[in-house]
């Protein structure tokens, strides 16, 4: 293969990747910790698409900086709809959660389609040609890519390093042990849910100068977080930046050697192969 | 448990009641008005042109009303939103027949929607003229009842490409894959048969493609003078063109479908725009065409800014249709479809002549439009361009 | 099977049969009374109480909640699409090809598949549809991403009967299933898979042949649906949003109950027809919020809580604590009715 071409999969693959892993590290977290199956990730996502592309056209703000907002907004609303809806899920099958957040997704859709309308919107911004290794790659495409790594490396860190994390951590191992030692498991839900949606908000920040986006983006990128978190195994958050790269450039693979249509169908083979061979994932689901 | 039964009985009795009486509508008398209903993507893919299609049917219902309706009859229109999906328009036409009992068909909008509406306005022998859509196999099934505002997607492509002879030697196709824009890119590779272009490469991309780097990449090996981009909207053709840029292809010419005519892509791509060649079939500079001035005005005072071509398609398609009815004489499908089949006549959209055995339409002029200093330029036919073709495209890297 | 099959007839008792004769009767005579619109809007509730049906038998009954329930009716309106589209064969072989196309799918899927358990067959399922969409979009025989079209074959009329004469199957079935070995293996293999291997039960076996039977009902209505309408594209083929309606339907009328889909069908379908044309986003909004609501409050659906109704009065009425007739129903509990 030609070293252009090569250059071109990773390298873009990886871009693209390493967004994959940051949308799907919130539906990770979540199904986790709280056992619950968010079917309404990629719309939290659309939330955060919409903030950004709000800034950028009111006050020109770039997407980078309006990960911020985009961040602290969707952590409200993930607390909202916590308190409201989730919570009372929490416990039960997951299937119920993936119904109730599924209403949720598409009441979210659907209003999105009655305020802001289903037209096509796209920013330009930093949409210069990069070469690297004979191949030209769009500089926004690597500096989101970058800013998105940064952010999950960051993340892992918190759940790592600071008390909340551990926390989190403490209640996705086992629920109960952690009540016990005096852990306020709702709040932690609370948070938990809170900080996904955030990272799922993030996460559509960074992807809006790259595409072409309208409300139903959403329904884009579930399928592929659902591959990732399934792949890096349910709970490791690791092996969600892991998945999510891996994921990126098998896409990107198939895209220039065969054809983007069949690109398409990555993700669904990816879900299929993983359940059938390792269902725990590569890196083994931390159960 | 049987009283579960019972009650599903009951139920079941209670809905056939409720059907009964819910049933069929009132006859029409002389005084109401005449109601054409028709289904447009006005959410979806499709919601650009739908909107757009949508104003041109309202629009044109305030003019007749004011001129006084159509066989003394004042007209009412009934629009509803398939959302892009093919299959709700197939249902809602279903209603619109059955349901409402509408007098007159409108059209709905893409080949996608067009192919299964056909089919139920066959299926219920009611006439349907339609608007936005080209692929000849609408007009190739043998469908009594169904004929076409708009020439087949063979010429649309056609005359930007027969434009470009004997400047370009290679081509490539990039063609979203929805019905439609394949037919379009099926018509491009028909045309460089034809004109003995050959052709580089092809590549189909989903409606939902993020990235088209991999497109561009599969395409740009052959280093091809013409590229023919399949756009099913502004959204795609504005992606196309970037990650052209980007990728350093700078072929000598750009063709795009429908895109090139909307607002969003000068906007978006600002002087990346330039040189991009497109298809219309109506642009605001053929004042000639009767009735433009107060279609032009009225549309520029209620919306602020000039109508296209998706509008004066409607318009024209709703002109047609009242012809068609003022022929008739009467609200008789049968007549209607008559007069559709046999009428000639000029609208604000242009010419109106169909082949009597097909339906498909053989009069309609096309014309290839260019962005030229952030407006589009009629480039041909002569007798009406407004500037002349600008080629060779320069690289990238030149401009 | 067969004495099984007679057990079942005779335990309908005489109001049984009574009262399923006057339902036939009803939807018999149904389209002679009634517009053309709304013989077809009775079409489609059919339609979903097949699909409703079908589901049951695998997620209800069977425990294995399906995701991806519409690559069964898909692939069963592309059997039936193609036959009638690239060949010159009457419909009715369209329509058995249709049946069967469903069936071929879930023999070839079922073996892998039925091995995880949960949320991950519900996601691998999910997944099988959206790869089947790709694939069918890709292919140039099935009309690729543009789809197919027919010439309408099937009078409405004549879909109609068709349809509900699949839901009477498919009700027939389910009804039976408690009366066979079949049935009380499904059952429990729903209710403890390791025990009831235990027992001597051929677990895989029996839950290939419940997915083999569940999807044939649903390709059967597939392949009745695209020779009413005559035209089929992926996204239609394998739109999720019939999985969800029809696990709505389900869980609104009552997940592993016999009756169950068809109420749900009628119940759920009613108010959504009424709004989606005249509304057609806020009517997509109305319906994410009523899921919610359904999964909160009405968990097990329609009739469970009716039931558990109907023996809360009953309780009241005997006045002294009755031990709880906590009515047994959806996906955690035995079978229901």
């Amino acid at each position: 293969m030609e070293l252009t071409i090569l250059t071109a999969i990773l390298i873009s693959g990886l871009a693209t990747g390493a967004i994959y892993a940051l949308a799907a590290e919130g539906l990770n977290l979540i199904w986790g910790v709280m056992r619950v199956v968010n079917l309404a990730h990629g719309e939290l996502m659309m939330i955060g698409v919409f903030i950004s592309y709000a800034l950028w056209s009111v006050w020109g703000v770039n997407p980078l900086l309006a990960a911020i907002p985009a961040a602290a907004g969707l952590f409200v609303v993930g607390l909202g709809i916590e308190r409201l809806f989730v919570r009372r899920v929490i416990g039960s099958p997951e299937l119920i959660s993936l119904l109730l957040t599924f209403g949720i997704s598409i009441f979210i859709t659907n209003i999105g389609v009655l305020t802001l309308g289903a037209e096509f919107k796209t920013i330009r911004f930093l949409d210069e040609p990069v070469s690297i290794l004979g191949t030209a790659l769009p500089l926004n495409q690597l500096v989101m890519a970058a800013a998105a790594i940064v952010l999950s490396l960051a993340m892992y860190v918190v759940l790592q390093r600071t008390r909340t994390g551990t926390a989190i951590r403490a209640v996705a191992i086992d629920r109960d042990m952690a009540q016990q030692v005096g852990i306020d498991t709702k709040k932690i839900f609370g948070r938990t849910f809170a900080l996904g949606a955030a990272l799922a908000g993030v996460a559509g920040a960074l992807v809006t100068p790259l595409v072409a986006f309208n409300p139903l983006i959403g329904q884009t990128y579930i399928l592929t977080a659902f591959a990732v978190v399934v792949l890096g195994g349910m709970g490791n958050f690791l092996g969600a930046l892991i998945a999510g790269l891996l994921i990126g450039v098998v896409e990107a693979g198939v895209a220039y050697t065969v054809s983007v249509q069949a690109s398409s169908g990555v993700v669904f083979l990816v879900i299929i192969l993983t359940l059938l061979f390792r269902p725990t994932g590569i890196l083994g689901a931390r159960e | 448990m049987k009283r579960t039964r019972m009650v599903l009985a009951a139920v079941a009795a209670v809905a056939m009641l409720a059907a009964c009486g819910a049933g069929s509508g009132s006859g029409k008398d002389g005084g109401d008005p005449i109601v054409f209903g028709g289904a447009l993507p006005l959410t979806g893919w499709g919601s650009d042109a739908g909107q757009l299609n949508n104003r041109g049917y309202e629009l044109w219902v305030k003019h007749v009303n004011e001129d006084g309706g159509i066989l003394g009859r004042q007209v009412e229109l009934k629009i509803y939103d398939d959302q892009s999906d093919p299959t709700t328009t197939a249902r809602l036409y279903e209603r619109l027949i059955t349901q409402d009992q509408v007098d007159v068909l409108l059209a709905p909008w893409s080949d996608d929607m067009t192919m299964p509406a056909t089919t139920v306005a066959e299926k219920y022998k009611k006439p349907m003229l339609t608007g936005g859509a080209t692929l000849t196999d609408i007009w190739s099934r043998g469908y009594r009842y169904v004929s076409g505002l708009l020439p087949s997607s063979y010429d649309y492509v056609g005359v930007a490409v027969r434009l470009l002879e004997g400047k370009v030697s290679t081509g490539a196709v990039l063609n979203n894959d929805a019905l439609y824009t394949t037919g379009f890119g099926d018509a491009a590779v028909e045309n460089f048969e034809d004109l003995g272009i050959s052709l580089t490469g092809r590549e189909a991309y989903p409606g939902d493609t993020q990235n088209f780097a991999p497109a561009i990449a599969a395409v740009q090996g052959g280093g091809p003078e013409l590229l023919v981009g399949a756009s099913g909207g502004a959204d795609d053709a504005i992606q196309i063109v970037r990650a052209a840029k980007i990728a350093g292809l700078s072929p000598q010419a750009m063709y795009f479908t429908i895109a090139v005519v909307e607002p969003d892509f000068v906007e978006s791509l600002g002087a990346d725009a330039e040189y991009a060649l497109g298809t219309t079939e109506w642009e605001p500079s053929l004042t000639e065409l009767p009735g433009f001035d107060r279609f032009v005005s009225d549309y520029e005072e209620e919306y602020g800014e000039a109508p296209v071509e998706d509008v004066a398609t409607s318009y024209g398609l709703a002109q047609v249709l009242q012809a068609s009815l003022e022929k008739a004489g009467e609200l008789d499908d049968e007549k209607i479809n008559d007069a559709l089949r046999s009428m000639e006549m000029v609208t604000v959209f242009g010419t109106y002549k169909v082949d009597p055995e097909t339906g498909m339409q053989t009069g309609k002029e096309i014309y290839v439009v260019q962005i030229q200093d952030g407006e589009r330029e009629i480039v041909w036919p002569e007798s009406d361009k407004t500037a002349d073709l600008r080629f060779p495209m320069p690289a990238w890297s030149d401009r | 099977m067969i004495t099984d099959l007679k057990l079942a007839a005779r335990s309908l008792g005489r109001w049984g049969w009574l009262a399923l004769g006057a339902c036939v009767v009803v939807v018999a005579a149904f389209p002679h009374l009634a517009n053309p619109y709304i013989v077809s809007f009775a079409l489609s509730i059919g339609m979903y109480a097949a699909l409703a049906g079908s589901w049951n038998l695998i997620s209800g009954y069977a425990g294995y909640v399906s995701f991806g329930h519409v690559v069964f009716w898909g692939i069963g309106a592309y059997g039936a699409a193609v036959v009638m589209a690239r060949t010159t064969l009457p419909w009715p072989v369209a329509l058995v090809a249709g049946g069967l196309a469903a069936l071929a799918l879930a023999l070839v899927v079922a073996r892998p598949i039925l091995r995880l358990s949960g949320v991950y067959f519900a996601i691998a399922t999910l997944a099988i549809a959206e790869g089947m969409r790709v694939v069918i979009s890709m292919t140039p025989l099935t009309g690729a991403g543009s789809g197919l079209s027919l010439r309408p074959v099937l009078s409405l009329h004549g879909s109609y009967y068709l349809m509900w004469g699949v839901v009477l199957a498919c009700v027939a079935t389910t009804y039976s299933l408690r009366f066979t070995t079949f049935g009380r293996s499904v059952v429990a293999i729903r209710e403890n898979e390791v025990a009831a291997q235990s027992l001597g039960i051929d677990a895989t076996r029996r839950k290939v042949q419940v997915l083999g039977l569940s999807s044939v009902f649903a390709g059967l209505a597939g392949a009745i649906y695209v020779l009413n309408v005559a035209f089929i594209d992926p996204g239609t083929g394998f739109d999720i949003t019939i999985t969800l309606t029809t696990i709505m339907v389900t869980m609104f009328g009552g997940i592993a109950t016999v009756l169950g889909p068809v109420v749900g069908a009628l119940a759920f379908q009613i108010p959504s027809e009424l709004l989606w044309a005249q509304f057609p986003f806020v009517h997509k909004a109305a319906l994410g919020a009523l899921i919610v609501l359904i999964v909160l409050v009405l968990p097990r659906g329609i009739l469970p809580a009716l039931a558990r109704a109907r023996a809360w009065f009953a309780r009241r009425r005997r006045g002294a604590s009755v031990p709880g007739a906590s009515v047994p129903g959806g996906i955690e509990g035995g079978e229901g009715q």
